[in-house]
């Protein structure tokens, strides 16, 4: 068996673990870190910003949200029961992040919000994710940190309650660390059948698809439950609306752009079921969803929105590339050929009746909303729902179109209990000596839902945040106890 | 040796070298895709373009070799924007649905944009809008992910020399597509594919996907070598298969026993899950992978493996062993071979445990059981029969350094159903090991055996041989989910054994105290509460009745604990032991197998013995490993050839005797493979570990 020594080791190569390996390397420390995936950087590949408050960015644009006001704004929506000094901690670290960021070569481009009356909190990256990951990656290397890839975590070895060490896997061969402090970031359980089933109550793949996460079994949650950390959080889910969703689609193509605008939803019975002005919000879009069962609701359109999508626009934009008023032109395209393939994910009809047929569902059921709807239209006020006037646009065909919208998972929330240096602690909040956690790993931050307008970028934050505290904590740690 | 610059560094490369390799190989990473280490590379991606001093223009790196003197520069602003073009290209026209796709963080493509592309293209996607194909076995292929590398042709045709798929068009974009006509695809099968997954090995993006290989809470080899990793002592299934193919018998034996010192046992009884799992099995029909180890057993003409095994020094540790049973002598004979002197006590007069006192004869003959016992015996493991242990304390006292208790589940359940108490009324096991000592009981001529697993089959089986003239089997599962084999049950039938599935047992009728029959009721659907509790739901209406002379409960055993024994038991009445270290409470003492688990699979038995001697060697000062090197290295093909109606070839058929034959006495049912069929029904294999072996590409991020 290999055998390694390092002074601390780092499961997972994330936003968290990059940004740990990174100030615990610069900080004079030897770190190690394993990644099971053959490339860096995990479900961070995806984030496009990351949320700070007071940043440099935010003074020169006269953005004024302060410290104090995000923090409070972050525990308002969790009903206080997020871990208030985690938050505190968090929100403070927050400006010094983006500062440190750049320092290791990240290029933002701007401070942003992508939503109506939401907070100028997003931080926007060049080259999305990928290109950070690319960059922190790069930058570890320089700093000495010895990365595996496609190295699991299998075991943490402890001695006498404290950490010693793990035995990662690579090319087959356990190798053997010694090491008195890790940090986990291994991403969470997202692709965990059984946890989701488990803990959330979905099938998932079925009734909750997983977006930009791969692999993500929970192995270093488990490793630390092993090693005495308590359970914190496991009912909070990071949710999302998105269809049509298939092998033969493009992610953000120009129909999921187009059945993702305020226009008409409706449930799997072809009722309304929500005022769809919270498109804008991608968490209430995916909570609303949670209701049915099936997993997914329809979002219908017609020629006259498709003509409006081509001649003047979007108004929810289609993730950051079309900002409100880009045109797509590519939608009819798409939905003839999910009509030739027999997409199950994108239906037709020359009356709302066919289409209710198409769709296999009630067409009295689907008439009645469509002509309610029509009605509301009409005498620009939303009965229901309270939808704002100037998304209310009736449907007048000639062709009706559906396609679902399912209930997507961005990332799991909960995981390892943690206090706000970052370390792993049991249910009395005792430390374990020498494991820090971080990132969606770690629980805390996100209670039931991620607080979008309040807070936008929180999890990259989260991950980046906690990796970069665990860290400094870890170094001192070893220093006075290792 | 080329002697070249790189970069401005001098390197040494290797005569023949193409300079992509010998830019790796010295830690300079080069991107480069439609190269990959097992193909001859085209230089058509010019991803992998670099500058060499003195010469006009860029040069494919791959295919391009290392001379004398070059002076090659990986990195330029020519180099750069020839590569961003190639990239970008490809991407374009590359279905952008990264966060769904499962090969993601395993994708050569996903890593190169990474590593090239700094911002968003700056060409516009398109969308080619085809559609994916799911209707081949094994294989899900998705032609808009596709870059056109020509990999898989090219693994296909040149490495595997089958050549099933081509460069094809279709609404003016290009694509792969299966078999030589340009206009149409045929199946996988239809076109000659082995199945050996090396397209899909090959594939640097998600064109050509596994679908056991994602999403299936398993890891890589789990899903792509499905029969090792089934099976719980983890056989190098393949491995063996192919040893019997090129007819090296002596060396498959020998690489089955680096894992299980039974191989002729576990060829006769085995319930092989390797084979629920085997790949072949979605094309066609399972191989017969059980009926090959027996064959190999069988046949095993110089025995290798005896010469090649080796007993470590003595340590001088000694070793009690609860039980002569598959786990405790597979543990006895894994801690002897790592040094210890190892004790079995056995209460029973004869070692083999359920082998020898459960297992009917027609499925395992005695000399088959004595020839591997010996083996067992002759390497040093001290069997005392007749001597049952009372107490796990009294053992220790006498100076063993551990103990394991591997003492399986002998005690026979029975349903507290009305008229279970009294004669007539059997316990499966009792039943069964009277029967193998010779002391059968008097069943009368109606046989009612309650319980639908292997237990009960054998139970059924045996009562037939026993004389009885009718013998039913009556059980809670529908015939479609019952717990024995299809085999068993197809045998059992063909014996003139009455099913009756989808029952539940009211009571037991008796007569005079006699017992006269069962009362059933059907069943409509039943489950297992989180307690483990058993919930069914019958039909009102279906009570009836079926006469017996005979009930025997196959409905479960435990392990039969000594009163005075010093163990905790769980609330089910087995051995509390953690699953992992086979500790249990008592300092230095250790369970295993059916006795903490439950009634299982011999071979899990087998595997979970040879677990617990590991575990029990890291105690007595040893590391806990042992690597047995019995057999050569398996040789690894790159090349399977053509074979026309691979897909085809049926399952090769076991030979038994006549039912009405067989059930006159105890003879063995089922006849081992002759070398003709064994060798055909090797060559039915996928393959599937070749492509594990293939050299794999490393990431940017790797260098």
């Amino acid at each position: 068996m290999a055998s390694i020594k390092a002074d601390i080791a780092i499961m997972g190569s994330g936003l968290c673990g990059l940004s740990a390996a990174i100030t615990a390397a610069q900080a004079g420390a030897k770190v190690v870190l394993f990644e099971k995936q053959k490339s860096p950087g995990g479900s961070s590949n995806f984030f496009n910003g990351i949320f700070a408050v007071e940043s440099r960015w935010q003074r020169e644009k006269f953005i004024m949200y302060t410290r104090d006001e995000a923090f409070q704004a972050i525990m308002e929506y969790s009903h206080w029961k997020a871990n208030t000094r985690l938050v505190r901690a968090i929100v403070d670290e927050s400006a010094t992040s983006i500062d440190w960021m750049e320092q290791q070569g990240v290029e933002i481009s701007d401070v942003i919000t992508n939503m109506p009356y939401a907070q100028h909190t997003y931080h926007y990256v060049k080259g999305h994710g990928a290109a950070v990951i690319k960059q922190l990656a790069l930058r570890a290397k320089e700093s000495g940190v010895d990365i595996h890839l496609g190295a699991p975590v299998i075991e943490l070895i402890m001695d006498g309650g404290r950490i010693a060490g793990l035995i990662a896997e690579e090319d087959g061969e356990e190798v053997e660390v010694e090491a008195n402090a890790v940090i986990i970031g291994s991403g969470g359980y997202a692709n965990n059948k059984e946890w989701i089933k488990k803990y959330h109550g979905y099938d998932l793949g079925t009734n909750l698809i997983p977006y930009g996460n791969v692999d993500k079994m929970g192995d270093g949650i488990r490793l630390a439950w092993e090693a005495g950390a308590a359970a914190e959080g496991m009912n909070a889910l990071e949710l999302i609306a998105v269809g049509p969703v298939s092998d033969e689609f493009d992610m953000m193509n120009d129909l999921e752009v187009a059945a993702s605008q305020p226009d008409l939803w409706v449930d799997p019975r072809g009722r309304r079921f929500c005022d769809e002005g919270i498109c804008f919000y991608d968490t209430s879009g995916g909570n609303v969803n949670t209701r049915y069962s099936e997993g997914y609701t329809y979002r219908i359109i017609d020629d006259s929105i498709i003509h409006r999508l081509e001649t003047y626009g979007v108004e929810k934009e289609g993730s950051m590339e079309r900002k409100p008023g880009a045109r797509l032109f590519d939608i009819r395209k798409i939905i003839d050929a999910s009509m030739q393939h027999g997409s199950t994910e994108v239906f037709a009809g020359d009356s709302v009746e066919e289409l209710a047929e198409n769709m296999g569902i009630d067409p009295a059921v689907l008439k009645a909303t469509i002509d309610e709807y029509n009605g509301f239209c009409a005498k620009r006020h939303d009965d229901l729902f309270a939808k704002k006037p100037i998304y209310l646009r009736a449907l007048e065909g000639p062709r009706f179109y559906a396609v679902k919208a399912h209930t997507t998972m961005l990332g799991t929330k909960g995981g390892i209990r943690v206090n706000e240096k970052m370390e792993a602690v049991d249910k009395k909040d005792s430390p374990i000596k020498g494991l820090y956690a971080g990132g969606f790993d770690a629980a805390g931050i996100q209670t039931d839902s991620y607080p979008i307008n309040a807070a936008t970028g929180l999890s990259s934050a989260f991950a980046m945040n906690s990796g970069r505290i665990a860290a400094r904590n870890a170094v001192e740690y070893i220093g006075r106890d290792g | 040796m080329p002697r070249v610059e790189i970069n401005g560094n001098a390197y040494e490369t290797e005569q023949g070298q193409s300079i992509l390799d010998a830019c790796l190989q010295n830690g300079i990473y080069v991107p480069h895709l439609c190269s990959h280490n097992e193909l001859h590379p085209i230089g058509a991606c010019r991803l992998c373009v670099v500058e060499i001093a003195g010469e006009d223009g860029l040069f494919p790196s791959c295919a391009t070799l290392a001379e004398d003197g070059m002076e090659i520069l990986t990195a330029s602003e020519a180099v750069e924007e020839t590569r961003k073009m190639a990239i970008e290209l490809m991407l374009s026209g590359h279905q952008a649905d990264c966060g769904t796709c499962i090969k993601y963080l395993n994708c050569e493509l996903q890593s190169l944009k990474q590593y090239l592309i700094e911002d968003d293209l700056s060409v516009r996607r398109r969308s080619r809008l085809f559609p994916v194909t799911e209707s081949n076995p094994i294989f899900s292929h998705e032609p808009n992910k596709c870059v056109l590398c020509g990999r898989c042709v090219r693994a296909c045709r040149d490495l595997r020399g089958i050549g099933v798929l081509y460069y094809k068009h279709d609404h003016g974009e290009a694509y792969i597509g299966v078999g030589p006509d340009a206009d149409e695809d045929i199946s996988l099968a239809e076109a000659g594919c082995r199945f050996c997954g090396a397209c899909a090995e090959v594939c640097p993006t998600g064109a050509v996907l596994d679908r056991d290989e994602f999403g299936q809470n398993k890891s890589r080899k789990e899903a792509l070598l499905p029969c090792s990793n089934a099976c719980p002592a983890e056989i190098d299934v393949p491995g063996y298969i192919r040893f019997i193919r090129e007819g090296q018998i002596s060396e498959a034996a020998a690489l089955i026993r680096e894992r299980v010192p039974f191989p002729l046992i576990l060829g006769h009884i085995c319930s092989h899950p390797c084979e629920s799992s085997c790949r072949r099995g979605q094309i066609d029909k399972a191989m017969s992978i059980c009926m090959l180890k027996r064959f190999a057993a069988e046949n095993d003409a110089e025995q290798i493996w005896e010469g090649a095994i080796q007993k470590k020094a003595e340590t001088g540790k000694r070793v009690a062993v609860i039980g002569a049973g598959p786990a405790g002598l597979s543990a006895g004979y894994y801690l002897t071979l790592m040094g210890h002197a190892v004790t079995v006590y056995e209460e029973m007069a004869e070692p083999g445990g359920m082998l020898r006192y459960g297992i009917p004869e027609y499925r395992l003959p005695l000399d088959v059981l004595r020839r591997e016992l010996e083996d067992i015996m002759n390497l040093g493991v001290d069997i005392r029969t007749n001597a049952r242990i009372e107490s796990v304390e009294a053992l220790l006292s006498e100076g063993y350094d551990a103990v394991l208790v591997a003492i399986g589940a002998h005690r026979g359940l029975k349903l507290k159903i009305p008229g279970s108490r009294g004669d007539g009324v059997l316990a499966a096991v009792e039943f069964l090991r009277s029967v193998r000592m010779g002391e059968a009981p008097d069943l009368g001529d109606r046989v009612m055996v309650l319980g639908g697993g292997s237990v009960a089959f054998d139970c059924a089986r045996t009562a037939i041989r026993c004389g009885s003239q009718s013998v039913m089997v009556a059980c809670l599962e529908p015939r479609s989910g019952m717990l024995a084999t299809e085999e068993e049950i197809n045998a059992a039938e063909q014996e003139n054994v009455a099913i009756y599935p989808s029952r539940s047992f009211k009571r037991i009728i008796r007569d005079e105290g006699r017992v006269a029959g069962v009362e059933l009721m059907d069943v409509k659907s039943f489950y297992y509460d989180e307690e483990r509790k058993l919930n069914v739901e019958t039909d009102d209406e279906s009570s009836h009745v079926i006469d017996a002379d005979m009930v025997i409960f196959a409905v479960g055993q435990l392990p039969d604990v000594p009163d005075d024994f010093g163990i905790e038991l769980t609330d089910r009445g087995l051995v509390d032991a953690d699953a992992m270290s086979f500790a249990t409470g008592v300092e230095g003492v250790y369970a295993v197998a059916d006795a903490v688990t439950g009634t299982d699979k011999a071979i899990s038995a087998i595997a979970a013995g040879r677990k617990a001697a590991l575990a029990i060697d890291k105690r007595l000062g040893g590391r806990g490993r042992l690597a047995l090197k019995l057999a050569s290295e398996v040789q690894y093909p790159a090349r399977l050839g053509r074979r026309d109606g691979f897909a085809e070839l049926a399952r090769a058929d076991v030979s038994r005797e006549l039912p009405q034959d067989r059930v006159c006495d105890f003879r063995l049912v089922e006849h081992g493979f002759d070398a003709e069929r064994a060798a055909y029904e090797s060559g039915r294999c996928l393959q599937c570990d070749l492509r594990l072996k293939m050299k794999a590409e490393k990431f940017w991020s790797s260098y």
